[in-house]
């Protein structure tokens, strides 16, 4: 539940700051959700990844269709004659990797401050 | 305290990463675009000029006098409804940004050699080239002289029309190019303009064989030099055609021998084998030869094709006229259009107006030279080549009386300044001319305005529905001695270079000629009885197609114009075959040889996409260049030298078949013209049948495909492996990577009909439907037609997005 949760808020708050902030605000708001809710690093690595991934490539997807030759066609040769789908999934594993990285790094502040907080 | 390493290592790797994937970082040679950056979907490639997508937009623009509306039609073309002329080229520079943006900034940043700044170090080279050569220093130059014009600034308002629209973007608006090199569009300035056309410039005029004339006026000898290279053809079809009576004195008659010409070799070899290709047709007609009773013009420029178009159609109307053509983008007016009165068009003239003169040097640090007996200094200009993902590039070019130090020789006391037309500061508001183009009723007030134009230099053709008909070999010309400018002058005398231009009303022109039609297509400006030396690069095959044809045709419809511009015929293959044909028999020949040589014997001489004859010509044309001429093909080893043209090398073949030229050394008999023409069909038959066995196309469409490629050759944006018909020496000029970039045909009839069509499309954008809708038509040899609507309401059934630029208040 946390970790559907903890996704969601990755989606909508990454949604939210990409309109005004530069794309890596990915990575950070990954980092506050995994902070807040995940004390699992590897779920938050998981959390924050598939969050952006999804998110981006929902949102490649349907720029996408304003376009008369779709963008994902011309990545795709650009890239050296790879699929649109793969196109679709690099995107998204770009973003995807910093959300998770994000996720990930979060979670581990806050158990690295739990811990000094127990410890003290 | 290991989980604390690994939680910060891990810190840090996060944020190198995102530096990395945002552009911060980069290595390698051809550098990546910021992955993170560039694909996120939010304004990254995925949202690419998004504003094209909106049906209607409302902007409000500073300085606008009046209300504008841009409508795109159906085929994105831009038409352009203003009160006054300074309004209509503000809304002109943002339909050109809103379309074009990327190619106008790439273009000034090619022509002033900053390309490496957002490319890396693989244009290093070429960003030097460009340096070296002053294209800078050319721009900067035309704008001060343009500034002194008074109608400099609202003639410019074009450029706060391009920056309104750049003002206009967010980075999710921004041209996808723009994402992919990582940088962002920079303000337009009038000086950017000029770039602009300095790169059409040396397109065009810059270009001179002054260094391969001098490399084989040195290893031939006079004698050969002049044998192999003679200027002019025993027939030829002048622009201003021959019996034109040129009435004022004669400037020439300063004999070879006594010029003071640089007479050593020049063997760096500088490959800059550029503008091949490069050339136009223009023509018109009078109403005594066309099917309506009025004048018909036509033009095709043939340009290197590329993507995005080299032009942009549009359409301007205010109360003064009512104009369609198409642009340059980044250069304000028409270039090549019509109106309600008259059609105008170019094509480029061949003059040299680009001479080369050997500096030598006084002192060891090449900074000092002598000129007219007194040790002068040069100055300097210093050159700062950013380099993407590298380190700046400085290079100190020095400037010298005749311009700049642009190649090296290998004798170290010695180094070549150019002296270019293009480099001179303009005494005219030369700008104006396709602005005023666009507003002329007839010839007198047409001629009027195009005298102001100075380079680089064009055969101005033109078409009124008053019936006249005209053309005129445009630009400033230096007034030359005999041979003077065809090779490489020493640069110790100032008398040397040019001292007088050739008066405006002495430049060859021709109105309302007897033979009832105006025809340029490159070739020699007038003939020999024209009192001035004109020497360069001029057409020899194209222009007798065009003249044979409208010599012979009558009663000629628009429509059979629109054909003959796709003729496909050439006179190189006919006038070589013809004569191969009456010197080789089939029994000389090889079993096997004889029904190829009888297709070719019996060809057509058109260059259709789908004949093999024509792979089979261009076989045998370079096996007789290589048999015959050897010896220069050794020189061009390490040299730069051309090969003798190839109307030449038949003239030699027919006339004089023992010339020693025909002797091959590299074998060990004596051979005569006829052994080499035998070889030579035998050697390109051959290789026609292996290439056949070995699975190789023969279609000349397939063998040498038409390529257009986008500005940065990024073969994703870029149409690919065209069959088209033609070849350079035909009508339909097309070849590898150029052809007819705009074929035009307006009828001036009562109510004036215009035909077009180009090998592009409208949008820059290789997202949009309209990047390269057109290229298709324009292989087929279809047109469409050009409409100038009179008001926007006209174009209510195909408007597809309606700007409206409304003053800010």
């Amino acid at each position: 539940m946390k970790i559907v949760l903890s996704i969601i808020c990755v989606i909508l708050g990454s949604l939210i700051c990409q309109y005004f902030l530069p794309w890596w605000i990915v990575g950070l708001v990954s980092f506050v959700v995994c902070y807040i809710f995940l004390s699992n690093k590897w779920a938050a690595f998981g959390v924050g990844l598939l969050g952006v991934l999804v998110l981006w490539i929902v949102k490649a997807y349907l720029a996408d269709q304003n376009f008369d030759v779709p963008v994902s066609s011309l990545l795709a040769s650009l890239f050296g004659q790879i699929s649109a789908s793969a196109v679709y999934f690099l995107t998204g594993i770009t973003g995807g990797l910093i959300g998770g990285l994000g996720g990930l790094l979060g979670s581990w502040t806050r158990a690295l401050s739990i811990q000094n907080t127990s410890q003290k | 305290m290991t989980q604390k390493f690994l939680y910060v290592l891990t810190m840090f790797v996060t944020i190198l990463l995102v530096l990395f994937l945002n552009g911060n970082i980069h290595f390698g040679k051809d550098p990546l675009p910021p992955l993170g950056k560039f694909l996120n979907p939010f304004n990254g490639i995925w949202t690419s000029d998004t504003r094209s997508e909106i049906k209607d937009l409302t902007i409000e623009a500073n300085g606008l006098k009046d209300k504008v509306q841009i409508i795109y039609d159906d085929r994105r073309v831009a038409h352009i409804y203003a009160q006054n002329l300074e309004d209509a080229l503000f809304a002109q520079g943002y339909a050109e940004a809103q379309n074009r943006l990327f190619q106008m900034e790439f273009l000034a940043m090619a022509a002033a050699g900053e390309l490496s700044s957002i490319i890396g170090p693989k244009t290093i080279e070429i960003d030097l080239e460009r340096r070296r050569r002053g294209m800078k220093y050319a721009a900067e130059n035309a704008v001060k002289g343009w500034e002194k014009s008074d109608r400099f600034a609202s003639s410019f308002r074009y450029v706060d029309g391009v920056n309104a629209y750049i003002n206009s973007l967010s980075q999710a608006d921004l041209p996808m190019e723009y994402k992919l090199f990582d940088f962002k569009p920079s303000t337009w300035t009038a000086l950017k303009s000029a770039l602009v056309f300095k790169q059409m410039s040396l397109v065009l005029a810059g270009r001179n064989d002054d260094i391969e004339n001098t490399n084989l006026l040195y290893y031939l000898g006079k004698e050969d030099f002049n044998h192999l290279y003679p200027e002019h053809q025993k027939i030829e079809n002048p622009v201003i055609p021959q019996g034109t009576n040129f009435q004022f004195d004669s400037l020439r008659g300063k004999p070879l021998d006594t010029l003071s010409l640089y007479r050593k070799p020049i063997s760096n070899k500088y490959n800059e084998n550029r503008n091949k290709g490069i050339g136009s047709n223009s023509w018109g007609i009078s109403g005594s030869k066309s099917s309506t009773g009025k004048p018909i013009f036509c033009n095709d420029p043939h340009l290197s094709l590329g993507l995005p178009s080299v032009w942009f159609e549009v359409h301007i109307h205010t109360p003064q006229f009512n104009a369609y053509g198409v642009s340059f983008p980044g250069f304000p007016g028409i270039m090549i259009g019509f109106n309600e009165y008259i059609a105008w068009g170019e094509t480029n003239v061949g003059q040299d107006v680009e001479d080369v003169f050997a500096v030598e040097w006084t002192n060891p640090e090449k900074t000092k030279y002598m000129l007219d007996g007194i040790e002068k200094e040069v100055k300097y200009r210093i050159e700062e080549v950013k380099v993407k993902g590298g380190t700046s590039i400085i290079d100190t070019v020095k400037y010298t009386h005749w311009g700049p130090i642009f190649k090296a020789t290998t004798d170290k006391k010695t180094d070549l300044a150019l002296r270019w037309i293009c480099h001179d500061e303009p005494d005219t508001d030369e700008f104006n001319v396709f602005i005023d183009a666009m507003a002329c009723k007839n010839y007198d007030e047409y001629q009027k305005a195009t005298n102001k134009y100075i380079s680089p230099a064009q055969n101005f053709g033109f078409a009124a529905k008053d019936g006249d008909i005209a053309m005129r070999v445009n630009g400033r010309f230096p007034a030359k001695y005999d041979q003077d400018g065809r090779f490489v002058e020493n640069g110790n005398k100032s008398v040397n270079g040019w001292s007088d231009w050739i008066p405006k009303n002495q430049n060859p022109q021709i109105i309302n000629p007897s033979r009832g039609f105006i025809a340029s297509a490159n070739q020699v400006s007038a003939d020999k009885t024209y009192p001035y030396y004109f020497t360069g690069k001029f057409e020899r095959y194209r222009n007798r197609s065009i003249n044979d044809k409208l010599t012979n045709m009558n009663a000629i419809s628009p429509e059979q114009m629109q054909a003959m511009q796709q003729d496909a015929f050439s006179y190189k293959a006919s006038d070589y075959i013809n004569v191969i044909k009456s010197m080789v028999k089939k029994e000389d020949l090889p079993a096997g040889h004889g029904t190829i040589f009888d297709q070719l014997t019996s060809w057509d001489y058109q260059y259709k996409a789908n004949a093999e004859m024509p792979v089979l010509f261009d076989l045998l044309y370079k096996k007789l260049v290589e048999n015959t001429w050897d010896e220069i093909q050794v020189l061009k080893q390490n040299n730069d030298v051309n090969y003798p043209e190839a109307w030449r090398l038949l003239e030699l073949i027919q006339s004089e078949p023992e010339n020693k030229f025909f002797d091959n050394k590299t074998t060990g008999n004596k051979e005569n013209a006829k052994d080499i023409v035998i070889k030579s069909v035998k050697e390109s038959i051959d290789a026609f049948i292996k290439r056949k066995n070995e699975g190789e196309s023969n279609k000349w469409g397939e063998y040498k495909p038409l390529h257009i490629y986008h500005l940065t050759r990024l073969p994703a944006f870029s149409e690919m492996d065209i069959a088209a018909d033609g070849c350079p020496d035909a009508i339909n000029a097309t070849g590898f990577s150029f052809g007819p970039s705009w074929r035009m045909v307006i009828s001036l009839e009562d109510k004036v009909k215009g035909h077009a069509v180009y090998p592009g499309g409208q949008s820059g954008n290789p997202a949009s439907k309209y990047y390269k809708n057109m290229i298709d038509a324009w292989r087929k040899g279809e047109y469409y037609s050009l409409n100038l609507y009179a008001k926007p309401e006209d174009l209510s059934k195909n408007n597809t997005q309606s700007v409206i630029l409304n003053p800010k208040k």
